[in-house]
């Protein structure tokens, strides 16, 4: 198992890299002079010749991107051109608020999705399998932005339940309607992958035998299928999970929730080049880490899979 | 069709015999795919028609008419500046099923070129078609579409650059290990063998038998580039105002959302129709052609 991670973390390298090289090529495709987004246009000359010394910027491309990686191996993305403040504190001050909203969404979508999943599987065919399966498939079609804005209107202005927007004082009232509205289509992707495994699964002759051995039909679901049926959705689960951490831009924006994805948001209205960049660079590797944790605990849960 | 000539003359079957389908294998007892066929049809239809039949001018401003609920005059109501929303939903339907179709057609192109580089040539080629294509499926895509468009100009060539950017690595992947199980098949060891350059083999015999697998995985990524179009134009960096497309109408509402809830509510229920027909009739078509993929 050691070996297979350190195999895992290795072979992420080279993606990483590249990573850093589009992110790299994409801050270069930026408009405009950097030192004059830094200090304005209408600095002096010579300001603007010392500013572009200590950001090294006439040296030579390769070299940049050099001192570029070697930056980001500190640790240093750079500083916001708007208040100055190092763009990697500022993501790691944001985090907590997006790992909140996304682990609230998740545990909604993991819940919902399974018993979901399982009642179709469970009913397979029938009128009640059908509604559920167009009902998925309609949650993944509805785009996101606008299950918030229907979300906010149902919920919080027809019927005031819940808060429309904002973080409270860390109230978990205010936690419902965002984590609602990320969590739906991780719930229906679940619900499918769920019911399909399950179908499976129920086919098998330790079931069978189970039922015969007189054991009730809901213990022989959630305790005997469920257990093998859960494994795929592990690789889903994760997919999703790694893309909700790098900010869930759309969710977080219509909610004012203060976290990643709203920070990037602002800084993409701002133009405000180091955010944006460091921000897409901590998402990609968010990602792989997630990645690399699925394939990990995948294998976990799966021991029949050999390490390669 | 089905009959080509191998350079030395020999006549060979330029296609696998597998049947390649016809309309009623994939609707015949389908009905939600009929029903998905259908409105995507009218919507094409709608969006083609939209300066004709819509009933009022989707550029007119009349700030006494500003808010309407929905009413027999304005069947989905009018936004703030008194434009109605009927119009101006079927006037975005034009741009979101545009920018829609022609970037999955420009990601699918990028995306066909290296799957079939990457599949046909194998080794080293292969390798680092692979590793690219794993570089821009590990960003998290709607960031690096945001991310593109940010640092660029704005407007509708930027949109479909980044969708293009962002989505044609899901398509080579999957003709990559199409071209590969093609590689293998005996009709194309068959030309090889009778001494067809590389080059024909790939497209008298790979291109055509591509065809099926193309437009199933074409049909079902559609919706999702609509859906980022859309989140694009949602956010103020896609289409620009004031050329009507679904995502910025939703947010013209956003600020309205309590008291007009219609100016947000149809243009995304339009997106959520055409997105769920596209991803419908892509569903029927694979369980068609490709029984065993998901």
């Amino acid at each position: 198992m050691g070996s297979y991670i350190l195999k895992r973390v290795l072979t992420a390298v080279p993606t990483l890299f590249g990573i850093v090289l589009i992110t790299f090529i994409l801050m270069k495709c930026v408009p405009g002079d950097p030192v004059y987004g830094m200090i304005g246009q209408h600095a002096p000359q010579e300001v603007i010749e010392r500013y572009r010394k200590t950001m090294g910027l006439q040296e030579n491309v390769a070299r940049q991107f050099v001192n570029y990686v070697a930056l980001l191996l500190r640790g240093d993305m750079g500083r916001s051109y708007y208040t100055n403040y190092p763009v990697g504190e500022a993501i790691m001050e944001k985090f907590p608020n997006t790992l909140k909203l996304a682990c609230a969404a998740m545990a909604l979508a993991v819940c919902a999705g399974a018993l979901i999943g399982i009642a179709a599987a469970y009913w397979r065919d029938s009128a009640a399998d059908r509604l559920l399966s167009w009902l998925m498939s309609l949650s993944i079609a509805m785009p996101v932005f606008w299950v918030g804005l229907i979300l906010i209107y149902l919920l919080a202005y027809r019927w005031p339940l819940f808060p429309p927007s904002g973080m409270g004082h860390g109230e978990p009232a205010y936690l419902v309607l965002p984590a609602l509205t990320l969590g739906i289509r991780s719930m229906a992707y679940i619900g499918r992958m769920m019911r399909s495994s399950m179908i499976e699964i129920l086919h098998e002759q330790y079931i069978l035998a189970a039922r015969a051995k007189g054991i009730s039909a809901a213990r022989t679901l959630f305790v005997h299928a469920l257990r093998n049926a859960a494994i795929p959705v592990v690789t889903l689960i994760g997919i999703d999970f790694a893309s909700y951490l790098n900010g869930a831009v759309l969710t977080e924006t219509i909610f004012g929730w203060d976290g990643l994805g709203r920070f990037t948001m602002t800084a993409i209205f701002r133009r405000d080049y180091p955010v944006i960049l460091g921000s897409v660079l901590f998402g990609a590797f968010v990602f792989v880490a997630i990645n690399i944790l699925t394939d990990v605990v995948y294998r976990f849960f799966n021991p029949r899979i050999e390490y390669k | 069709m089905g009959q080509g000539a191998a350079p030395n003359g020999i006549r060979m079957a330029t296609k696998e015999h597998k049947e390649i389908g016809s309309f009623r294998k994939v609707f015949g007892r389908n009905r939600s795919a009929i029903c998905a066929l259908a409105v995507i049809l009218l919507l094409v239809a709608g969006a083609a028609a939209a300066s004709y039949i819509a009933p009022f001018d989707p550029y007119k401003i009349d700030l006494d008419a500003a808010k309407e609920m929905p009413s027999l005059a304005h069947p989905f109501g009018t936004d703030v500046l008194g434009r109605d929303i009927m119009s101006r939903v079927m006037l975005g339907g034009r741009v979101s099923l545009v920018v829609g179709f022609v970037s999955t057609l420009s990601a699918f192109l990028i995306g066909l070129l290296f799957g079939i580089l990457a599949g046909y040539c194998g080794g080293k080629v292969d390798r680092l078609v692979l590793g690219f294509i794993d570089m821009t499926l590990a960003f998290p895509s709607l960031l690096l579409a945001i991310g593109i468009t940010a640092v660029s100009r704005g407007g509708i060539v930027t949109v479909l650059i980044a969708l293009s950017a962002v989505g044609w690595a899901a398509f080579a992947r999957i003709i990559r290990s199409a071209v590969l199980s093609l590689k293998s098949k005996e009709f194309v060891e068959a030309a090889h063998g009778a001494g067809a350059a590389p080059w024909s083999i790939v497209r008298r015999h790979i291109m055509p038998n591509l065809l099926p697998v193309s437009v199933v995985v074409m049909t079902m990524k559609i919706g999702g580039f609509i859906m980022s179009e859309a989140s694009l134009s949602f956010l103020g960096l896609g289409i620009e105002p004031p050329f009507p497309s679904w995502g910025s109408m939703i947010s013209d509402g956003v600020a309205y959302i309590r008291a007009c809830p219609w100016i947000t509510f149809f243009p995304g229920l339009a997106l959520c129709l055409t997105v769920l027909s596209f991803n419908t009739l892509g569903d029927a078509l694979r369980d068609v052609y490709d029984p065993k993929a998901d």
